[in-house]
């Protein structure tokens, strides 16, 4: 009896709550998605860098998915409350039955183990197809090949993904079973109807509230942009927070504002029904106005994230090189200041014949006594990337290199050097931040004095050039003086290389043998170590599997945490819209009994989800587009160009999965409707 | 032709399980054009079923219902909705007024179903509001209003469309009786007025001695139907009563 009562409940909670089955098989799709990355290793070719990097991404995930299960828990567990709400009367009547305690729970228990199971089922099933054409993906992120094209199906990943929603399907099963024996028969039996009161808001203080948070928004913005933020860490930490819950104002005022312009416009406001859906919305919104503006600023934040995360990944090339413009860098770093023996012929000893790889320049780099501070302190402040960057306790020295070695660098890479006249100094760097802060120091000033000595300076003195490959911008200032020996101490000396084009793969794999031994650290005899001193070496192959990599990681954590934070949203708005339509039907009945059409009501059921479902996101868009704007503005990597495009596919993704929640809310709801009625 | 509604031999029954309810069973009557007719009877005697069939929200099981000739049971569900929206009003015990719309909006729902436009839906609302003396709280929401002006708003919204038949399930059930006369009073009026015909299902003796008619039924059967002829209300009332203490039961 239980049981064929379970599985007619089944059949129809399949039918009806199709939005719940919806975001549970979703929810196991996108954890199991996650999982099979570590089947999709060994289908693509990876480096072993890349391999490391995919374990990195892999652990994170991992951190990143206890967070998941525990969100989901509780979307799924609220969810299936809502479901069980609707069927107090259903359960009051097997009480009434006189069915026991432990029947009800085993029904329960049933129903709930049993989506649960047809959840997983479907949501693994369409996993296991959509890993198919993740792979596609995770090779194009890695910038590499699918090697090894095989169906990909991860019997660790089912069994981690089964563990995990096996877990939380208990839960849920706990807590409803909780829920149900809170009911008590009377109340169950009881059918509250909801009285709703619209309060009226004067027109007037709304626009006075709407302006007021438009103005402090952009006055703390200003505020931020004057020179206080450098000053008042503090102060503008408030300001910021402040300017974020005024955000929050402006948000309900404007909706409440929208609606009230929409009801005063008469004359369109009584074409049709629209003057219904104006105000049955209205009234929807303005019950759930927080849980709204709660979920747009969740769709704002997924929304970035996933626009960030895509432009991430088209500016990676530009970044890889800014930081690595060689082929290669081996650095020899002395344990003596004067120079005992040349590299290269250490090298040569360790059968690493550098000159054959192709161009190589060589540049002694000089440490002086002048610190960074003492030239640049005014601008400690005046970026905050920039400020970690100074040197805080410990000192950080000005480094230099000669004229000459600076020349060598420019032909290496086939850039015309800036000439100098007379007794100058050139500055370099690979921080795109420091470009501003140059361009005012050297209009400012006329000469500078390094350790004593004084030298002259000109407006056009600098240029964006690293002078070794890094695997990030950290070269803040490089000072070319015009000595040809100059007097400071030396222990670096940078080897830059770029190779031959022939033996371009064989270069690579000897230094790729170099790096592997070097970063190596269990290996206590060093093949490379020398009595006067020990090397490091960086390709540009090394940076950009790195960059790439942590494009990747970006990308995934981006994609995998905002597609949740949607499907959380999308799921809770269509709760709210099938609630509504379950708490009104008599009045949609109403429509129907003085004459409208099913269709006009279809019409109308159709238009008031669509607005429900828009607000949020509507809301949501100028917010974006300002935290993208800034964004831009701010950090310098991410470039407006690229964001556009990322921006036109994150919101294609937001449109799919809320437009999608949109149409399958309708269909049931709809459905809900004609049968309940 | 001057009948607007006839019922002929109609039956309906609810089945559930094998077993069967025969809610209406061989009823045959008719409504002249402007004629107001109330119907009588025990609870449970099939007066909402009957009005459901007629108001085509329930299917009848067999027999027929005419309407300005034309007959319900071939009728498409599009022609039956269209035929609600133009030549039906309803009134229901319940007001059934959406509560997320003022009192204007309510009325001008059945209008803007009909694809009335502005200014036309303004002027045909201001003169029915004037008629019901609801001009003062149309900018109410049914939660601000009694339940007398609740239901002359619902009556409002029947009567704005000028249907040619309006169906009224107990429409002064809830209300106080002051409240109920205004709102016969109203219909009386309308009825007169616009040669509107008014199905009346009520409990209410005195409802039913507004009307030009009774019908009586039990059990789902016609029982017995009394014409006021050139009675006054006063002498119709009397005879009513003494019609409901033969039919017996518990009248609702
Ligand atoms: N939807 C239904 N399903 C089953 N039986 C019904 C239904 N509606 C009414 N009935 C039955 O039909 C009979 C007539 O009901 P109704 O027309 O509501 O009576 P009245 O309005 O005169 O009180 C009653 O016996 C009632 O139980
Ligand atoms: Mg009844």
């Amino acid at each position: 009896m239980v049981k064929q009562l379970a599985i007619r409940n089944l059949k129809r909670s399949i039918q009806d709550y199709r939005i719940y089955l919806f975001t549970f098989t979703f929810s196991i799709t996108i954890v199991y998605l996650f999982q099979s990355l570590v089947n999709q290793q060994t289908s693509i070719a990876l480096s072993q860098n890349q391999l490391g990097l995919m374990n990195t991404i892999l652990r994170a995930l991992e951190g990143v998915n206890i967070f998941v299960v525990i969100a989901f828990s509780a979307l799924l567990a609220g969810a299936n409350g809502f479901l069980l709400k609707r069927r107090q009367q259903e359960f009051a009547i097997y009480y009434a039955l006189g069915m026991k305690q432990h029947q009800v729970a085993q029904l329960l228990a049933l129903e709930t183990f049993g989506t649960g199971v047809i959840a997983l089922i479907l949501g693994i099933i369409l996993g296991v197809a959509i890993s198919q054409i993740m792979i596609l993906m995770t090779a194009q992120l890695f910038q590499t090949t699918v090697i090894n094209y095989q169906f990909l199906f991860s019997w660790i990943a089912i069994l981690k993904t089964s563990v995990y929603f096996l877990i939380i399907i208990i839960g849920i099963f706990l807590l409803n079973y909780w829920q149900l024996k809170r009911y008590r028969i009377t109340s169950l039996l009881k059918n509250k109807q909801k009285t709703y009161e619209l309060k009226r808001v004067l027109q007037q203080r709304l626009v006075l509230e709407w302006s007021g948070a438009t103005l402090l928004i952009l006055s703390g913005y200003f505020f931020l942009q004057s020179t206080w933020f450098s000053k008042y860490f503090f102060v503008s930490i408030i300001v910021s927070l402040c300017m974020i819950l005024t955000c929050i104002w402006l948000n309900i005022t404007s909706v409440k504002l929208v609606f009230q312009l929409l009801i005063r416009s008469k004359y369109h406001y009584l074409k049709q029904l629209r003057f219904v859906t104006i105000r049955t919305s209205w009234q929807q919104i303005n019950e759930h106005l927080w849980s709204i503006v709660g979920m747009s600023l969740l769709i704002v934040s997924a929304w970035s994230i996933l626009t960030l995360s895509f432009s991430y990944r088209h500016t990676s090339e530009a970044v890889i090189q800014t930081i690595a413009p060689y082929d290669a860098t081996i650095v020899f770093h002395s344990y003596e200041s004067d120079k005992v023996a040349s590299p290269v012929d250490l090298l040569l000893e360790k059968g690493v014949d550098v000159k054959a790889l192709g161009d190589i320049t060589m540049t002694n780099i000089y440490t002086t006594e002048t610190t960074l501070n003492d030239l640049l302190a005014e601008y400690n402040m005046a970026n905050a990337s920039l400020y970690t960057f100074f040197d805080h306790g410990a000192p950080s020295f000005l480094r230099v290199i000669t004229y000459d070695d600076y020349v060598n660098i420019a032909q290496l890479l086939g850039i015309e050097p800036i000439r100098t006249r007379g007794h100058e100094v050139l500055f370099l760097t690979n921080m795109d931040d420091m470009l501003p802060v140059f361009e005012d120091y050297l209009q400012t000033h006329e000469t500078i004095d390094i350790d004593g000595q004084r030298y002259g300076i000109r407006e056009d003195g600098y240029i964006k050039l690293g002078i070794e490959n890094e695997d990030f911008s950290r070269q803040m200032l490089i000072a070319v003086v015009p000595e040809r020996e100059a007097k400071w101490p030396q222990y670096t000396t940078v080897l830059n290389v770029m190779y031959d084009q022939k033996k371009s793969m064989q270069a690579e794999q000897l230094l790729d043998e170099m790096y592997q031994t070097l970063i190596n650290f269990d290996e206590k005899q060093n093949q490379y170590d020398t009595q006067y001193g020990s090397f490091s070496v960086l390709t540009k192959q090394h940076v950009s599997e790195q960059v790439i990599g942590e494009t990747a990681l970006v990308v995934y954590i981006g994609m995998y945490s905002s597609i949740i934070i949607l499907l959380a949203c999308a799921t809770l708005l269509s709760l709210h819209q099938l609630t509504f339509v379950i708490e009104r039907k008599s009045e949609y009945q109403t429509l129907l009994d003085i004459g409208s059409s099913k269709k006009q009501m279809y019409q109308q059921l159709k238009k008031q989800m669509i607005v429900y479902f828009i607000v949020p996101v509507l809301l949501a868009f100028p917010q974006v587009l300002a935290i993208l704007w800034l964004m831009v503005k701010l950090a310098l990597e991410i470039e407006a160009g690229s964001t556009m495009i990322s921006l036109a596919v994150s919101t294609g993704i937001i449109i799919l999965i809320i437009g999608g929640y949109c149409i399958v809310s309708i269909q049931s709801g709809w459905r809900m409707f004609m049968k309940q009625k | 032709m001057s009948e607007i509604l006839q019922v002929k031999q109609l039956e309906k029954y609810y089945g559930k399980n094998g077993v069967l309810t025969k809610a209406l069973d061989d009823v045959t009557f008719s409504v002249e054009r402007g004629e107001f007719v109330s119907i009588m009877g025990p609870s449970g005697s099939g007066k909402t079923t009957l009005l459901n069939c007629i108001a085509t929200f329930d299917r009848m099981s067999a027999g027929d219902i005419l309407i300005e000739g034309a007959s319900l049971a071939n009728m498409s569900a599009s022609q039956a909705e269209t035929f609600r929206r133009d030549q039906l009003g309803f009134v229901f015990q319940e007001f059934q007024l959406l509560t997320t719309l003022t009192a204007f909006e309510n009325i001008a729902l059945a209008l803007t179903i009909q694809g009335v436009k502005e200014p036309n839906v303004t002027k045909r609302i201001m003169t029915i509001a004037e008629r019901l003396d609801i001009v003062g709280i149309l900018d109410k929401f049914p939660s601000q209003l009694s339940g007398g002006q609740k239901q002359r708003v619902a009556a409002a919204r029947a009567l704005v469309t000028n249907p040619v038949l309006i169906l009224a399930d107990e429409p002064t059930g809830a209300l106080d009786s002051k409240s109920a006369n205004q709102l016969l009073e109203t219909l009386k009026y309308t009825h007169e007025q616009d040669q509107t015909a008014i199905l009346l299902v009520t409990h209410d003796a005195l409802a039913a001695s507004y009307s030009d008619r009774v019908i009586f039924i039990k059990d789902g059967q016609f029982f017995n139907e009394l014409y006021r002829g050139k009675e006054n209300r006063n002498e119709f009332f009397q005879r009513i009563m003494e019609i409901l203490i033969v039919l017996g039961g518990q009248n609702g």
